[in-house]
């Protein structure tokens, strides 16, 4: 019996972790794809190695529908896989997490079909492909070389698989809200639906319709401001922080996103809107990298000889 | 004999990079004996996604050993006083890589110097090849490169093996070539899912067979082949033929054929190792879409060839080309069903979504679509586009135009249609379809989806509306039908003015707007329909629609580019007689593009008469000697000689006969004028004779060039004899 949408995450979790990935966690913003997450976009930048595993709900404001369409989602679910450096048999580690989803090769006629991925707002680019199963894009693979218009080294290869998307097809189903989600111990079934549907309604009510343009407007200025402020470098000034003001760079984005959906943005200013995003993961870049330099780059170092927590002086309440 | 093998191994290359690369590789190959001093007796290439080889045969065991003479300092710095060598003779010795003994002295105009004498060359294939395969992995013409892992290195996707061996009759070796942190082996693999254990290979026709067993068909041609035969199979148990298959029976459509087949056949020799065809269905339904809109939502992201029958009625069926064979290629075709079935119903709701609105309701919205943000919105682009096609309209004889005036051409359907209102409903629809779903989702069918969503407007219309876009490529003809056409050109026009006006030229490799398409496309319209339009007035008038800052030398510039593409248009491959005569008739004008093209046939037949060369070289002579500008009348009295009334007379009557024949201009009287001025050319040569131009008296001179003024003038404005 094929997986449930939820087996098809506690798959892929497992078989990743047990190749040496972090289990991350999704971020705990609205976010329009697992490379947006810190775990992605900060992290790829600078020396150190890297390697996770995490879901990311992905709201994409324009892509609802009410809950009516079989294919397009407002928020979907990306299992998102970074490896840093990416390592030379990547495909065939790729190819084996297909083979534990069950999807085999001998049945199946798997390709890997050129797709260069960029992303405007993140100032990031990459090559790789879409991997097919039977003409249907199962997961987008990409050798990260750049993000925040830094040039990266070494390249990080990021996988993403889109669940909903791989789950229908591993469950042959044919609309998105008739997965399985799960089924109980009683044999009964819970599916996407029931979980999802009345989101998909309301989140596309409120993206096409509710939303208030002005407060998101008013917003928008107000976060891009305060990313700015946060990392101001200046003598004697506080340090800068990049971390919490990449919050603010995600927070740009999606009422970026949201406005872009009410129709708010004219053609003309849209790209305006994207330059200023762009601006701002841009200068979260360069400000992270700034840090972990400044720390020395951590991770490339023995574990024990960069412990900062056990090392902290009496804190002060 | 010996034999190179060279093969990458590659994570999956795009498919339009491999040919360009293996024909590079190809040709640095074929170049070993110039650039390496090596032999070569035959190159081939074999290429796959996941392979770049090269197999070379017949090379020599080392380069030719030849002998040469190296000079180095003078012998006075060479040694010093007590004939001892200084510094500058040990350094040179070094260089030449022998003992200072060996260096000879030789005496030269220039004083006595010392030299060495040197073999080069000998050295062993193995050793030059290693260089090569070096040299070539770094400078292959990749169109984007990349990182990966840790590796310094670039290419177009991650290099997974290196094989490079020699063959030779003491054995095999394997060349130590590096790229990166990858060193060569002797080690090849078969196909990724069927065979993937690593193997042994030396020699091509080994290569190839073990390859071959292990489903890969390493020869593009071969695999090529094997694509037709299981498409063509797989479209057959689907119940029809390949669309535009040209073994079909298909209405002429190159570029239907180029489209939906050509291309995709090539492409798709490059998605896989070894090609297995399969088909699927969908709902019949489907087909009430545009033929177009399923062709693309089969082909643009999935490749699927359409299926049809032999005349072009498209089935509700499919051929895919799958990269592996698999234990049931049922669960194959109904993964692809499923993706095509979801396709289709996108493009369906994208169909009925549109349709909620009529399409002249849309123009409206192009004030919110910038088509450049130098020049402005796309509205702003057809008001001018309406503008600039009743002037062409006009000046095509077609009566006095009504106002240029967008709006009135906005209403609902008119039901009447006199010609301005064709024209100017055709100008106001023509990018109705951009800010449709349709189009959002395949930009290449705009025009087609504006056409289809014309329905009701006069036909005349609806085809301006799709074929305003053509020639969409060099094999599409351009549009047929007037209306279209007069559109046609406004459009393209108006891009090259437009963009030439704030200063992007196209230059070298770089042409973001197309605009050298679009000349082309001007140019080919034009001559179609035999338009005598004259192209450098309406560039201007096409410049006064535009209300942005103008680069000065607009107008000059956009002039030389159309006569530069026209040029490059008619100017044959080979240099010769038939070249010249474009470049001749070039440089005396093209301003009317369709009589410059009679010109150029014109001057291209006089060229092949007998008569010719005489002609051209008296010609040639009356040009050099009008090297300052002339002006006045001959004076019939200041002729001195019977032979300088005689020209004059006949020059006169030859000028009134051109005046007369060039009322109606065509090929043939271009032909008659030019055969006329080579019966002047006896005169010509006897006015030589008789007289001497450059007359001791002032005022006989200038008549005299006058007289030769009024020679030149006869030809000046067909070609530039001086040219030729």
């Amino acid at each position: 019996m094929s997986l449930t949408f939820q087996e098809v995450i506690l798959t892929l979790q497992d078989y990743w972790t047990k190749r040496g990935c972090i289990l991350g966690q999704p971020i705990d913003l609205e976010c329009g794809a697992g490379t947006f997450n810190r775990h992605t976009y900060l992290r790829v930048l600078g020396p150190e190695p890297w390697n996770v595993a995490y879901v990311e709900p992905s709201r994409r404001p324009t892509d609802g529908r009410y809950g009516e369409n079989p294919n397009r989602l407002h928020t979907h679910h990306q299992f998102q896989v970074v490896l840093k450096p990416s390592p030379k048999d990547i495909q065939n580690i790729y190819l084996d997490s297909l083979r534990a989803l069950g999807l085999k090769p001998d049945d199946h006629d798997i390709r890997f079909v050129e797709d260069d991925w960029e992303s405007p707002t993140l100032g990031a680019w990459g090559l790789g492909w879409e991997v097919w199963s039977d003409g249907m894009e199962i997961t987008q693979f990409t050798y990260f070389q750049q993000a925040g218009g830094i040039e990266l080294k070494p390249v990080s290869v990021e996988l993403t698989y889109g669940l909903e998307r791989l789950s229908m097809y591993l469950q042959n189903v044919e609309n998105v809200y008739d997965l399985v989600y799960c089924k109980g111990p009683d044999g009964k079934v819970v599916r996407y639906g029931d979980v999802f549907h009345q989101d998909e309604v309301e989140y596309s009510r409120y993206n096409f319709e509710l939303a208030d343009t002005k407060m998101l407007f008013a917003l928008f200025d107000q976060y891009e401001a305060e990313c700015k402020r946060l990392l101001v470098v200046s003598e004697g000034g506080p340090l800068p922080a990049p971390t919490a003001a990449y919050d603010y760079c995600l927070k740009c984005s999606h009422a970026f996103n949201l406005l872009d959906a009410r129709r708010a943005i004219s053609v003309t200013e849209r790209q305006g809107y994207i330059l200023r995003v762009r601006e701002l993961a841009r200068i979260c870049a360069e400000g992270y990298l700034a840090v972990r330099e400044r720390l020395g780059f951590p991770l490339l170092k023995k574990p024990e000889d960069y412990q900062p927590w056990n090392q902290v002086k009496q804190v002060t309440r | 004999m010996n034999e190179l093998l060279f093969e990458i191994g590659c994570e999956e290359i795009p498919a339009r990079v491999v040919p360009d690369v293996l024909a590079h590789m190809k040709e640095r190959a074929v170049k070993l004996p110039e650039s390496y001093g090596l032999d070569v007796s035959s190159v081939e290439v074999y290429g796959t996604p996941r392979r770049l080889a090269l197999s070379v045969q017949g090379l020599s065991e080392a380069t030719k050993r030849v002998k040469k003479e190296l000079s180095g300092p003078p012998t006075r710095i060479a040694f010093d006083k007590d004939g001892k060598p200084t510094k500058a003779a040990e350094a040179f010795a070094k260089t030449a890589g022998l003992p200072v003994e060996k260096l000879t002295k030789k005496e030269t105009p220039k004083g006595e110097y010392l030299v060495a004498e040197v073999e080069e060359g000998g050295e062993s294939a193995a050793v030059v090849l290693e260089r090569f395969l070096t040299e070539l992995l770094t400078t292959l013409p990749l169109p984007k490169s990349m990182r990966w892992g840790a590796e310094e290195v670039k290419f177009s996707r991650p290099v997974q093996w290196l094989l490079a061996v020699l063959t030779t009759d003491k054995g095999t070796t394997t060349l130590p070539v590096k790229f990166g942190l990858l060193a060569a082996g002797a080690i090849s693999r078969g196909h990724r899912f069927m065979a993937p254990d690593p193997f042994n290979a030396a020699r091509r026709q080994d290569y190839l067979e073990k390859l071959r067993e292990r489903f890969v068909i390493a020869d593009p041609a071969e695999r090529k082949k094997r694509v037709l035969d299981e498409a063509r199979k797989a479209a057959k148990e689907a119940g029809g033929v390949l669309f535009y298959d040209p073994q079909g029976a298909f209405p002429p459509d190159p570029l239907a054929q180029q489209t939906y087949f050509d291309g995709l056949v090539d492409e798709v020799t490059f998605l896989c190792e070894t090609p297995f065809g399969v088909f699927g269905t969908f709902a019949e339904s489907a087909l009430d879409l545009p033929r177009e809109v399923v062709l693309a939502a089969m082909r643009n992201h999935q490749r699927y060839f359409g299926v049809s029958d032999e005349r072009g009625t498209l089935k509700p069926a499919f051929v895919t080309i799958a990269a592996s064979r698999v234990k049931d290629p049922a669960l194959v075709r109904r993964g692809n069903e499923r993706v095509l079935k979801a396709r289709l119903s996108d493009a369906t709701y994208f169909f009925v979504e549109d349709q909620k609105r009529a399409l002249h309701g849309r123009t409206a919205d192009l004030k919110t679509v910038t088509y450049h943000k130098k020049i402005g919105s796309s509205y702003e682009k057809v008001e001018r586009v309406l503008k600039l096609s009743f002037v062409i309209a006009e000046a095509l004889g077609e009566g006095m135009a009504p106002k240029p005036v967008l709006e009135d051409f906005l209403g609902k359907t008119p039901e009447r249609h006199d010609f301005w209102l064709r024209l100017g409903r055709a100008v106001a629809l023509s990018k109705a379809d951009l800010t449709t779903l349709m189009v959002g989702e395949f930009p290449e069918l705009q025009g087609i989806v504006g056409a289809h969503y014309a329905k009701g407007e006069d036909p005349e219309v609806i085809t301006a509306v799709r074929d305003h876009y053509r020639p969409r490529a060099a094999d599409d003809l351009p549009a047929q039908e007037k209306v279209a056409a007069i559109v046609a050109i406004a459009d393209k026009l108006d891009t090259i003015v437009g963009i030439v006006a704030i200063g992007q030229m196209p230059s070298g490799s770089s042409d973001p707007f197309a605009l050298r398409r679009s000349a082309i496309g001007v140019l080919r319209t034009l001559l179609q329909h035999e338009w005598r339009l004259d192209w450098t007035a309406l560039v201007q008038k096409a410049l006064d629609g535009f209300s942005i800052k103008k680069a000065d030398d607009a107008v000059a510039k956009a002039n030389a580019f159309l006569a530069d593409r026209f040029l490059n248009y008619l100017l044959p491959e080979k240099p010769g007689p038939e070249a010249d005569a474009v470049r001749a008739v070039v440089a005396a004008g093209v301003q009317r593009p369709v009589e410059a093209k009679w010109r150029v046939t014109a001057v291209q037949a006089f060229a092949k008469t007998p008569a010719f060369t005489d002609v051209a070289a008296t010609l040639k002579r009356v040009i050099n000697i009008l090297k300052e500008d002339v002006t006045g009348d001959v004076d019939t009295a200041l002729f001195a000689a019977p032979a300088e009334k005689d020209l004059h007379s006949a020059t006169f009557a030859l000028a009134d006969l051109k005046r007369s024949t060039l009322k109606k201009p065509s090929q043939a009287a271009y032909e008659q004028v030019l055969s006329a001025v080579a019966d002047l050319r006896p005169k010509v040569d006897a006015f030589f004779e008789a007289v001497m131009v450059m007359d001791k008296d002032a005022a006989v001179k200038a008549n005299r060039l006058r007289l030769l003024r009024n020679v030149a003038a006869l030809v000046r404005d067909v070609a530039d004899f001086s040219k030729l």
